[in-house]
C-alpha cells in the first residue's frame, strides 16, 4: 500500500468521568512516508492519541489519513491501511502458532493460504525472526513476541505504522534490525516513545508530536 | 506429538456418539480417552475441572437409580472425550479443520475469540498463582480461601480488561472470522492409534447395541 500523510487539527480524548482531555488539542502534519516520534511521559495520552489515528477511539478535533476525513472521530472502526503494534506484545497477537498468526491478516484481506504463509514467512524475515517460524506463541520471550507481532502487521502492507513503545521489550540487537526495518520501509510511521529518543533520531526519526506531563486530572465526584 | 486436527475430530465425534449410545460404550469411550491422554501425555491439569464429576461418579454410582447413573456414565465420557479430542490439536487447527468442513465465519470468530482468550487467562492464571505463592500465598486453610478468592477477583477483571484489547486488536488486524487453512492431510503413525481408538470406540457401541437386540 502507498504511504499515507496524516493530519490531526485539535485532536484530544476525554475518558469518562474525567474532565480534561488527554491527549487534548494535538496538531500536526506527518508526510508520506515520514518516520515521526511522538514522546510524552507516562500517563500523557500517548497509546490514547495512537488509538484515535487508528480509529478505535472517539475524540474530539479532526484526523485525516491519506485523504480519509473525520472517520476515526465517527465510527470506531479501524481505518484500513493502519497497521499497530501494541505495547504489551500479547494484546496483539491471537493465534497460538507463530507463522499461522502473522498470516491471519492476509488471510482475512483474502489472500490465498499458500501466499499468505508465503508473505508471513518474508514478514518474519524481514524483521530477522524467520527462525521463530514453527514456535508457538506462548513458548516466546517478549521481546520475541514484540518482533513476531511486528511481522504481523507488516504482512498486512500497512500506509502507517503506529507503533506504541516497539522498542521497549528488545535487546540491543534486536533494537537495532527493527530500526532498520522501520527505517527502510516505505509506510509513514508514527513511533509512541518516552525514553530513547536520541538513539531514534540518530535512525533517521524525528519528533513530531510532544505531548506534555498529564495534568492533574479532576475526576467528577461521585454521586 | 501433536494429532491431525482432522483425525483428533474424527475421534471426538465417533467417541462422543458411541457415549451417547448407552452407559457400556460411556464406560469404553472414558477408558479409552484416558488412555489416549496417557499416550499423548496430555497435561493431567486439563483434567481438574472433570474432577468434581469424576469424584460424583465414583460417590454416586453404586447408590445412584439407574437413570442418573447412565447420565453420569454417559456425560462423563463424552466430556472426557471431548477434552481428550481437544487436547490432542492445537485449538486453531481444529477450528481450521471444522471451517472446512463448513463452519460460519460467524461460528468461527466466536470460538476463536473464546479459545484465545482461554488460552490467555490460563497463562495470567498461572503467573498469578506463582505470584501468590512466592508472596505466601495458599498457606493453610485460611490462606487457601483468601488465595482462591484473590485469584477469581484478578482473573475476571484482567479477562475483563482483555476483552477490550482483544476487539480492538482484531479489528485492527481485519479479522474476519478467517483462519489460516489447514494443508493437505498426511496421515502420521500417531495418527493411526487416534484413528484406531475411534473405531474401536463405534465398534464397542455398535456390540452393545447388537447385544440389546437379541
Amino acid at each position: 500500500m502507498e504511504p499515507l500523510r496524516l493530519v490531526l487539527s485539535g485532536a484530544g480524548h476525554r475518558y469518562p468521568g474525567v474532565d480534561v482531555e488527554t491527549p487534548s488539542n494535538v496538531s500536526a502534519v506527518i508526510e508520506r512516508g515520514e518516520k515521526a516520534l511522538l514522546v510524552g511521559p507516562v500517563g500523557s495520552g500517548k497509546t490514547t492519541l495512537l488509538l484515535l489515528i487508528a480509529g478505535l477511539r472517539r475524540g474530539s478535533g479532526r484526523v485525516v489519513l491519506g485523504g480519509d476525513e473525520g472517520h476515526a472521530a465517527a465510527s470506531g472502526r479501524a481505518r484500513p491501511g493502519v497497521g499497530f503494534l501494541w505495547q504489551n506484545p500479547d494484546d496483539g497477537l491471537f493465534l497460538p502458532g507463530v507463522l499461522e498468526d502473522v498470516a491471519l491478516g492476509p488471510v482475512n484481506d483474502g489472500v490465498r493460504r499458500a501466499s499468505a504463509l508465503e508473505k508471513a514467512r518474508a514478514s518474519l524475515e524481514s524483521v530477522g525472526a524467520g527462525h521463530l517460524e514453527g514456535r508457538e506463541v506462548a513458548k516466546l520471550s517478549r521481546g520475541e513476541k514484540q518482533l513476531v507481532a511486528l511481522a504481523g502487521i507488516l504482512a498486512r502492507d500497512p500506509g502507517l505504522l503506529l507503533l506504541d513503545e516497539p522498542l521497549s521489550a528488545l535487546d540491543a540487537h534486536a533494537r537495532k534490525t527493527v530500526l532498520s526495518v522501520l527505517a527502510g520501509h516505505p509506510a509513514t510511521v508514527l513511533l509512541a516513545t518516552h525514553h530513547g529518543i536520541p538513539a531514534l533520531e540518530a535512525a533517521g526519526f524525528k519528533t513530531a508530536i510532544t505531548l506534555p506531563a498529564r495534568r492533574l486530572l479532576s475526576a467528577t465526584a461521585p454521586g | 506429538m501433536r494429532t491431525d486436527p482432522r483425525v483428533a475430530l474424527l475421534f471426538g465425534l465417533a467417541a462422543t456418539g458411541s457415549a451417547l449410545s448407552g452407559p457400556a460404550p460411556a464406560l469404553a469411550v472414558l477408558v479409552l480417552s484416558l488412555g489416549l491422554a496417557a499416550a499423548r501425555r496430555i497435561d493431567w491439569r486439563r483434567f481438574v475441572p472433570l474432577t468434581s464429576s469424576i469424584a460424583l461418579f465414583a460417590f454416586l454410582i453404586p447408590f445412584a437409580p439407574g437413570p442418573a447413573a447412565v447420565a453420569i456414565a454417559k456425560g462423563l465420557g463424552v466430556s472426557v472425550a471431548v477434552l481428550v479430542a481437544v487436547s490432542m490439536a492445537r485449538w486453531d487447527r481444529l477450528l481450521a479443520a471444522l471451517q472446512a468442513a463448513g463452519l460460519g465465519r460467524t461460528a468461527t470468530a466466536f470460538f476463536a475469540i473464546v479459545f484465545s482468550h482461554l488460552e490467555t487467562t490460563g497463562r495470567d492464571a498461572s503467573r498469578a498463582v506463582d505470584g501468590l505463592i512466592l508472596r505466601g500465598g495458599f498457606r493453610g486453610v485460611r490462606g487457601l480461601l483468601d488465595s482462591t478468592s484473590l485469584l477469581l477477583a484478578r482473573m475476571l477483571r484482567r479477562s475483563l480488561e482483555r476483552a477490550d484489547r482483544t476487539a480492538d486488536a482484531l479489528e485492527i488486524r481485519g479479522f474476519r472470522g478467517r483462519l489460516p487453512a489447514l494443508g493437505p492431510f498426511r496421515l502420521a503413525p500417531g495418527d493411526v492409534a487416534v484413528t484406531a481408538a475411534a473405531v474401536m470406540s463405534v465398534a464397542v457401541a455398535a456390540a452393545a447395541r447388537m447385544t440389546w437386540n437379541r
